[in-house]
Parts: C-alpha cells; sequence; structure tokens
C-alpha cells in the first residue's frame, strides 16, 4: 500500500521544476527572451524519452536472455510511456519553433531525425499488435527494439551535429553552457530531467502492474 | 497540501514582488495545484493496483 520513495521524489522534483521554472531569473537573451523557460518543460520531455526508451532495451536484452514474458511486457509498456514524452517533446518543440524560428516545422536536422525515430518506435507498436503468438511477439519486438534504440540516439544525438543546425549544441550553435552565464537554469533543469524520467517510470509502472494482472487473471481462466 | 500550496503562493508573491509583475503567483499555484491533483490521482491508481495484486 505504500508508495514507493522514487515515486514520491519524482513528483517532488517536478513540481519544483514545475514552479521554480517560471519563478526563477532567467538571464537576458535575445530572441528567446522569457521563452527560455521552456528548457525547464519541453527538453526534460526528451531526456525522460531517451531514459525510458533505455529502460524499454534494457528489458528487452533482459527477455532474450532469459525467456520471462514479463520481461516483455516490462519493454513495451517503457517504450509506450517513451512515446508518448516524445509526442510531447514534439508539440511543445513546435510551439517553441514557431515563436522563436518561425514557423512549426523547420528543416533542422534534429527536428526531422526526432521524427523519423519516433515513427521507427510507432512501427514497433505496430509490430507488436500485428503477432497473435506471445512467444514470437515477443522475440521479434525485443530484436527490433535493441536495433531501433541505438539509431534513435545516433539519429537525434549524433547526426544533428555533424550538420548546422538550430538546436543549440549542434553544428555551428553554441550549446547549453552559452545560455547558461550563472548556472542557475541548471539548478531547474536537472531537477526537471530526473523528475520527469521518475514520473514518466511512476506511470510505465502502473502499465506493467496493470498488464501483469491482466496476463494472471488470462492463465486463470 | 494546503501548506504546499501556501508555500508555493508566499514564494510566488516574494518573486513577482521583486519582479513587478501582477498575480503571476496565482497562475503559478494553479498549475502547482493542477499537477499535485494530477498527481494524487496516479497515487489512488497505485493503491488500486496494489489490492489487486493481493487478491
Amino acid at each position: 500500500m505504500v508508495i514507493k520513495w522514487w515515486k514520491i521524489l519524482g513528483a517532488v522534483l517536478v513540481l519544483y521544476a514545475l514552479v521554480w521554472g517560471l519563478l526563477t531569473p532567467i538571464p537576458k537573451l535575445a530572441i528567446l527572451e522569457e521563452s527560455i523557460r521552456n528548457l525547464f518543460y519541453h527538453v526534460p520531455m526528451w531526456f525522460g524519452m531517451v531514459f525510458l526508451l533505455l529502460g524499454s532495451m534494457v528489458n528487452a536484452i533482459k527477455f532474450l536472455r532469459k525467456g520471462d514474458l514479463n520481461d516483455d511486457i516490462k519493454s513495451a509498456q517503457l517504450a509506450n510511456v517513451g512515446v508518448l514524452f516524445g509526442m510531447m517533446g514534439i508539440v511543445t518543440g513546435m510551439i517553441w519553433a514557431k515563436n522563436t524560428w518561425g514557423d512549426y516545422w523547420t528543416n533542422d536536422p534534429k527536428l526531422n531525425s526526432a521524427a523519423i525515430g519516433l515513427l521507427m518506435y510507432f512501427a514497433y507498436i505496430v509490430l507488436r499488435s500485428s503477432i497473435e503468438d506471445e512467444e514470437k511477439r515477443a522475440r521479434v519486438s525485443a530484436v527490433y527494439n535493441i536495433f531501433s534504440f541505438p539509431v534513435f540516439v545516433v539519429l537525434i544525438f549524433i547526426l544533428p551535429r555533424l550538420t548546422a543546425s538550430l538546436h543549440p549544441g549542434n553544428g555551428g550553435n553554441p550549446g547549453f553552457n552559452s545560455y547558461d552565464l550563472d548556472s542557475k537554469l541548471r539548478l531547474v533543469f536537472y531537477p526537471a530531467v530526473i523528475g520527469w524520467t521518475l514520473i514518466g517510470y511512476w506511470i510505465a509502472d502502473l502499465a506493467i502492474r496493470k498488464e501483469l494482472i491482466k496476463q494472471k487473471q488470462l492463465n486463470h481462466e | 497540501m494546503n501548506s504546499i500550496l501556501n508555500t508555493i503562493l508566499l514564494q510566488a508573491q516574494a518573486f513577482t514582488e521583486q519582479a513587478s509583475t501582477h498575480k503571476f503567483e496565482v497562475t503559478v499555484a494553479v498549475i502547482a495545484a493542477i499537477f499535485i491533483g494530477i498527481v494524487g490521482y496516479l497515487v489512488s491508481i497505485d493503491r488500486k493496483l496494489s489490492k489487486l495484486e493481493k487478491k
């Protein structure tokens, strides 16, 4: 009945980041101005997504090693929440882009890469729903998952850095450090990333436990 | 929960007085209240699942 400590920690960190993200003093920046506060809301979605998809891949590897179907359920639910976070990242990014870069969708390499990456995970979800046999579904989707994650990492973290990009830290653009005159932003940003990641794992935990109960009931019948 | 909201409200008031904006703290408190509500919902689902697991 007791709520696990990391769930409460996640809730507290996100609450802190929500409130202090609005109240903290920010450096004066051209173009971005007050919208730099999106750093505390938009960026943690992507970081949270990466950690969730990493967890999904780890469980896929676990499944292939031990063949426990519970690991397959964990892997699938973590991927679902990861995709949800990614979609939040896209939507919030589009709003931000419209108001700073002038368009909802620019041909920025990071945007297109992120879109391709998310499509790969949509394909993962479709792939899962298309296979009836549990064992087979688990094995095929685990292999797909293990290939998807490294490709996604290359797509969103490596390729955009090799070309010109509007995103900070990519191409000829200055990184996070140039915003970060007094590192006050980090004081909110890092807790936001950790907090949202934990909230993501909490939501995935609920979905996993629901699936496990469903599975048990099916086995009883 | 009320005490958390009160602390946030006081902090936000101090901030907005400094920045000479008006009633911004109200919006901050509203956002905090919505998030607390969502967390409360997560907690209730979590507890229900624990009960089901025990059966």
